[in-house]
């Protein structure tokens, strides 16, 4: 990274929506995946001149969100709860597109390590060596997770 | 399949971004700014809470120390520890003998614990009378009084006056070893052995002619002696022994078979107590011709 490191508030403005809609993805809960994502950016915030110094500061919140995503801590949704209780009402939205609908309801159907493989893949384009270092397994093993995700995936969209 | 599958990510991605309702930058701000006054706020309570805690151990009274009054002389009657507070009182029962008051404390000047027994005979109407005192001044170890309590007394009070932060310790011993729950040794014999005798209180060392039989014959005496110490039976003018009878509190009977060889024989018997022991003992017993 060169020159200034950008501010949040530019920061969050790029990239909020897209971690929010790979933890949507994974959890096909907007909701939790809206909260997860905020509790993320608020963590990069905290330290953020640390942060904004980095190659890629995204990859960072990406990472924590995903941690939160799968630690106990988010299992037991304490804070998660705290938080979904000073959520503002939301306007009613139009409802979900058929395409999305469809995907991320076969996604669900998918073990966790697939589908998180699938959503960093696919919607955080991130390459397997880095997913295979998330995961902590070897590059082939994520290869076949993709593999056996991509078939299952194939099966239930086309059967759909 | 795999173009299909990034068309279909695509597709979602897009459709996903549009329902995404980003609380916000400034809300992220927010949630940070509270966070690090919660933080500060509880590590200023922990700082207060400790400079609190500091202040107290710095500025409270001295843990008064442990109180120990050494190995205890006799059997205990009484004792107990604390802070003195205001009022204090405690009530034994009746124990007769040598008492020994031990009594320390530590804290402010002085600590002073009285003794008073309550009269037997008109209890409620007759005022305790003082038996005993003693003042310790707290910090200089245990001090002691040693007091005697012969009869006539249906209770003890034992009443604590002194600075009321102030810490003590007491004990009351006996050379008796037991209180005096029961006055009266005739309770403790057979109702149906034949009259039953008594004696008010003998001290120790004195000797009492206390009975006459009336025939010769061979008796069974049943004896009962309340107190510490021993009582020495003997029969005739010229009295020889013919048994003895333990004392305790409250006394057991002892049967001696007696054979009286003329009328009108005296009975005699004699207190013997532990020396020193001031202690007196009543005594009561029965004849049966056998």
């Amino acid at each position: 990274m060169t020159g200034r490191p950008p501010s949040f508030h530019d920061f969050y403005e790029a990239h909020y929506a897209d971690v929010s809609v790979q933890l949507y993805a994974y959890f096909n809960d907007r909701h939790e995946a809206q909260d997860i994502a905020q509790e993320a950016f608020c963590r990069a915030l905290a330290r953020w001149d640390k942060i904004a110094a980095y190659d890629d500061p995204v990859a960072w919140v990406r990472r924590v969100a995903w941690n939160l995503a799968v630690s106990r801590w988010r299992r037991a949704g304490t804070a998660l709860r705290f938080l979904r209780r000073q959520r503002l009402e939301e306007p009613v939205q139009d409802g979900p597109a058929p395409d999305r609908v469809a995907l991320f309801a076969a996604l669900a159907k998918l073990p966790a390590a697939h589908r998180r493989a699938v959503v960093l893949y696919y919607l955080a384009d991130l390459p397997v060596p880095e997913i295979a270092e998330r995961e902590q397994v070897a590059e082939a093993t994520v290869r076949s997770w993709l593999h056996r995700a991509r078939t299952a995936l194939a099966g239930e969209v086309q059967h759909d | 399949m795999t173009d299909q599958l990034e068309d279909l990510f695509h597709a979602a991605r897009a459709q996903a971004v549009r329902e995404i309702e980003p609380p916000g930058a400034e809300s992220a701000g927010r949630t940070v700014r509270r966070r690090r006054r919660s933080a500060t706020a509880a590590v200023a309570a922990l700082v207060v809470l400790a400079g609190a805690g500091a202040t107290a151990l710095l500025t409270r009274p001295r843990e008064p120390e442990t109180i120990t009054l050494g190995p205890a002389p006799g059997a205990v009657a009484a004792e107990d520890a604390g802070q003195v507070g205001s009022a204090y009182a405690r009530t034994t029962p009746a124990w007769l003998g040598n008492l020994t008051l031990e009594l320390a404390c530590t804290g402010p000047d002085r600590v002073t614990l009285v003794v008073r027994g309550t009269p037997a005979a008109d209890p409620g109407e007759t005022a305790p009378a003082e038996l005993a005192r003693a003042t310790a001044v707290c910090g200089t170890g245990a001090t002691t009084s040693v007091f005697s309590v012969k009869r006539g007394i249906a209770g003890l009070t034992l009443q604590l006056s002194g600075a009321a932060e102030a810490m003590f310790a007491y004990r009351l011993t006996t050379d008796t070893g037991e209180p005096l729950t029961e006055t009266d040794p005739g309770a403790r014999l057979r109702p149906a052995a034949g009259l039953v005798r008594s004696l008010p209180w003998l001290d120790p060392g004195a000797v009492r002619s206390v009975d006459q039989v009336a025939e010769a014959g061979r008796y069974r005496l049943t004896i009962v002696c309340t107190g510490t110490g021993t009582a020495e039976i003997a029969l005739g003018d010229r009295p020889h022994r013919i048994g003895r009878a333990p004392c305790a509190w409250p006394g057991e009977p002892t049967v001696l078979d007696v054979a009286v060889s003329q009328a009108r024989t005296l009975l005699r018997i004699e207190f013997r107590a532990p020396e020193g022991a001031t202690a007196p003992a009543r005594l009561a017993w029965t004849w049966e011709k056998r």
